[in-house]
Parts: C-alpha cells; sequence; structure tokens
C-alpha cells in the first residue's frame, strides 16, 4: 500500500473514510501562468445595502471602496428596485449608472462637496461569522437610515478622465418617474446586474451608483453581494 | 501494483467497479468540502400579512438555528410583496437582515418546513416562525441589511395589480458562498428600517435551505 505524499509541502493525501475518496481542490490557471484555487480563497463574504432616497439632486449617492491594499473586493451581483415620492407630473426617466473608477483618496468628511448630504458609513451584513471582517468602505447619502455612523470620508474629488474610467458604464438601470398614489406603481420590479465572472476592486478602486441627472425623493432600494480574498 | 491509502488513517481509495473511476470529493483550499452531506434539505415558507399598525422594526418572521452541531446554509430567498388595504401614496418597505446571538426566539406560531429529500426528514435545527406584530428575539445583535425592498400601498381592483414583482436574493452563484447560520444564529425579515407598516400590507416568499453537520 503506498500513501502519496507531497515532497514540496511535507504533507500526505488524506483517503475520506466514508466514501473512500481522495480530497481533490480544483484550481484554475489565470495569466500569465498562475494558478489560483476556484473556491476557498474568500477572508469576508456578505452583502452591502444599496438604500436611499435623495434629499436634494446629486450624481453619486452610494459607492464601495476598497482601502486595503492586501485584499481585492469581489462584487458578484448588484439588484435594486427605484421608486419615486416626487408628486410633481413628470414624463421623465430615471436613469441609473454603475461605474468603477481607479485611484480614488478617501479624505475627511469636511471635503464634501455641497450638493451630497447626509454622507454615511453603510453597515454591511456578514453571511459566515467565522471569516473575517469585511475591509471594504460603503457610503451613501441617506440621511433616512437609522443606526449609521455619521461620519466617514468621500472620494476628494479626484476622479478624472486620466485617473478613472469616467465614461465607462458597466449598466444602466431605468424606470419611470411614476407619481406614487392608491392606483399606480412607483416602484420598479427587482433589477439586476450577476457577474459571472466578479467585479473586482483592488486598492482604491471605487464601484459607484450614479445618476447623471437626478431629482429630490428619488428612491432605491437593494443590494450589492461581495466577498474579499487576499491579493 | 498500488494500492492508495490515507495519510490520515488507514482508510483505502476506492475506484468504482463500472466506470473504473476513481472517487474524489471537491474541497476548497480552507479544507471545507464544497458538496457538503446535507442532513436536511427544505423550503421554509414566508406568509405574512400585517392586521395591525406595526411599528419599524418588527421582526414578522425568522429562521433560528438552534443546534450546536448542525450549520445552516440560506440557498435562496424568494418573495413577492402585495397590498389588500385601503391604498395610499406611499410605500412599505421591508429588509432582510441576519442576527446573532439569539438566545431565546418566540412568539406567533412555528412554520413547518417542506421538506425537499423525503428521506432526509426535518432538520434539527431549523426553526422557523412568523407573527405579523413583531416576534422575540432576545439577545439578538443584527448585522446590517441584507436587503431591502419598497411597494406602493394600491388599492386592489379589477383594473389595478397590487402585488409587487418577484425579488430574488440567490446565495448560490458561482464564486459566492451561501449566507451560513451557526447556533442561535438567525434570518430575519423586518418591516422597515424606518417604514411601519399598515393593515394589509403583505409578503409572500419562500427560503431553501439545507442543514450540514458543523
Amino acid at each position: 500500500m503506498s500513501c502519496v505524499y507531497s515532497k514540496e509541502t511535507d504533507t500526505h493525501l488524506t483517503v475520506d473514510p466514508t466514501a473512500n475518496t481522495v480530497r481533490v481542490t480544483p484550481y484554475r490557471e489565470v495569466y500569465p501562468s498562475v494558478v489560483e484555487p476556484i473556491c476557498g480563497r474568500e477572508l469576508s463574504r456578505g452583502a452591502v445595502r444599496v438604500l436611499g432616497e435623495l434629499n436634494s439632486p446629486e450624481t453619486m449617492p452610494w459607492v464601495i471602496w476598497n482601502p486595503s491594499l492586501s485584499r481585492i473586493v469581489r462584487i458578484h451581483r448588484v439588484q435594486m428596485t427605484f421608486s419615486n415620492r416626487n408628486a410633481i407630473a413628470s414624463n421623465r426617466i430615471m436613469i441609473w449608472e454603475l461605474h468603477k473608477y481607479r485611484e480614488i483618496r478617501l479624505v475627511t468628511a469636511t471635503t464634501i462637496p455641497p450638493p451630497v448630504v447626509g454622507i454615511s458609513n453603510v453597515k454591511t451584513s456578514i453571511f459566515k461569522t467565522s471569516l473575517l471582517a469585511p475591509q471594504l468602505v460603503s457610503m451613501a447619502t441617506d440621511v433616512n437610515v437609522a443606526g449609521v455612523i455619521a461620519e466617514g470620508g468621500w472620494f476628494d474629488g479626484g476622479v478624472s478622465e486620466d485617473e478613472g474610467n469616467l465614461n465607462v458604464v458597466i449598466h444602466k438601470f431605468v424606470q419611470g418617474e411614476i407619481i406614487p398614489s392608491a392606483v399606480d406603481q412607483s416602484v420598479s420590479t427587482q433589477l439586476s446586474i450577476s457577474f459571472v465572472r466578479p467585479l473586482e476592486l483592488a486598492w482604491r478602486e471605487m464601484f459607484t451608483f450614479q445618476s447623471i441627472l437626478s431629482r429630490t425623493s428619488w428612491r432605491f432600494d437593494g443590494s450589492a453581494f461581495f466577498t474579499e480574498v487576499a491579493t | 501494483m498500488a494500492v492508495i491509502k490515507s495519510g490520515a488513517s488507514s482508510d483505502q481509495w476506492t475506484v468504482d467497479p463500472t466506470s473504473k473511476a476513481g472517487r474524489v470529493s471537491l474541497y476548497d483550499l480552507a479544507g471545507n468540502a464544497l458538496f457538503p452531506s446535507e442532513l436536511a434539505r427544505g423550503v421554509a415558507n414566508v406568509l405574512v400579512r400585517q392586521t395591525a399598525t406595526t411599528a419599524a422594526g418588527a421582526a414578522v418572521w425568522g429562521l433560528r438555528n438552534s443546534s450546536a452541531t448542525r450549520t445552516i446554509n440560506i440557498l435562496r430567498i424568494l418573495f413577492q410583496m402585495s397590498f389588500d388595504g385601503t391604498g395610499a401614496a406611499t410605500l412599505m418597505r421591508y429588509e432582510w437582515v441576519k442576527g446573532t446571538g439569539v438566545t431565546t426566539f418566540s412568539g406567533g406560531v412555528a412554520v413547518t418546513s417542506a421538506i425537499l429529500k423525503t428521506s432526509l426528514g426535518q432538520g434539527a435545527g431549523v426553526d422557523p416562525r412568523v407573527l405579523d406584530t413583531g416576534l422575540t428575539t432576545t439577545g439578538l445583535v443584527a448585522g446590517g441589511s441584507i436587503y431591502t425592498a419598497s411597494h406602493g400601498r394600491m388599492t386592489p381592483s379589477a383594473t389595478v395589480n397590487a402585488c409587487s414583482g418577484q425579488h430574488i436574493l440567490d446565495f448560490s452563484e458561482i464564486g459566492m458562498g451561501p449566507l451560513e447560520l451557526a447556533q442561535n444564529e438567525i434570518l430575519l425579515l423586518r418591516n422597515g428600517p424606518t417604514n411601519g407598516s399598515v393593515i394589509g400590507d403583505s409578503v409572500f416568499g419562500a427560503v431553501t435551505f439545507i442543514e450540514k453537520l458543523n
């Protein structure tokens, strides 16, 4: 009888007792000629709430930012609904966009530009308690959310076409601006984007949910599902 | 001819007689089996209708893990909202939350889960309950919202569909593991976070889970 032994790692192969199976871990090759395990690198797993109502017109009410040199944030899916509380007749369509930026430096809240109000750190939901806490930072401009930390930073306005992909839209969600009433539904159906391979945020990269033109009382509800892995 | 033997025990590798293939089990890098033995597989039905005005933050439905030896994996949540009260230009809003430290989970009625694989039977740790005015969750430390959703309170009629579309929270996607509940951890449906409920607000849904050893 032979035991299979790895000289490199000084480890014996294990046969599981019930089914007498050999344990194997699937890997895949990624450029440039390195391999990574398909599963099991995650350090954290969870969801970030995407929830807000605009208090004034603004263009970027929600972000996820990776401040960590040692971790990569993987976003697997974003899903949400949109609604409106404006009582003003309109034939507008809300257009919300998903973007990714690079080289975003976080600074203090004192530099928040005037239209952005109520900025808050968004609390995450941790799906597997035994893993580590996430290091990502998510912020939203929603003063209606209870229990959030009413302080934090904001990107320093340094998003430029030189530094980021300012004009690259990943995806758009659209919804009519319906006046809420007892006979008209002002809330959209669930809209989502799943990334078959996750959208990755390296150090100082930021994922945003934004609108070119928005109005007070536009609402959005939803989540972004993420994992964090070591670099 | 060599027989492959485990380096950790006396177990020997099996080659299946028909296929002539060696048996393997998939493990992730951390040593977790990717397809752990299921001890239960089921669906807990979500059926909530508000019968009274209820303040924001009430836990109207929950599924707690009461077992010290088993872990519950939540694979998917499906739900819709509807309204059968007096229509108004307002929105109901509900949120899903995971919490820890729930030593007592009581009130309302227990929900009997549907068993998806008959031979497995009911889970030992799965404990779903429902009460539209709020369950008791002693010791709860709530995490952030997993997901929130709103729905307009329209008067249902022959021309007005007062039901929402279906909301899908799928945790079993490739590359993203399930939402896990260890002992005294709980999945909760709450009204809010800032919106109270009125008579006629309703949520219909299904939570698919498996139970496995820790």
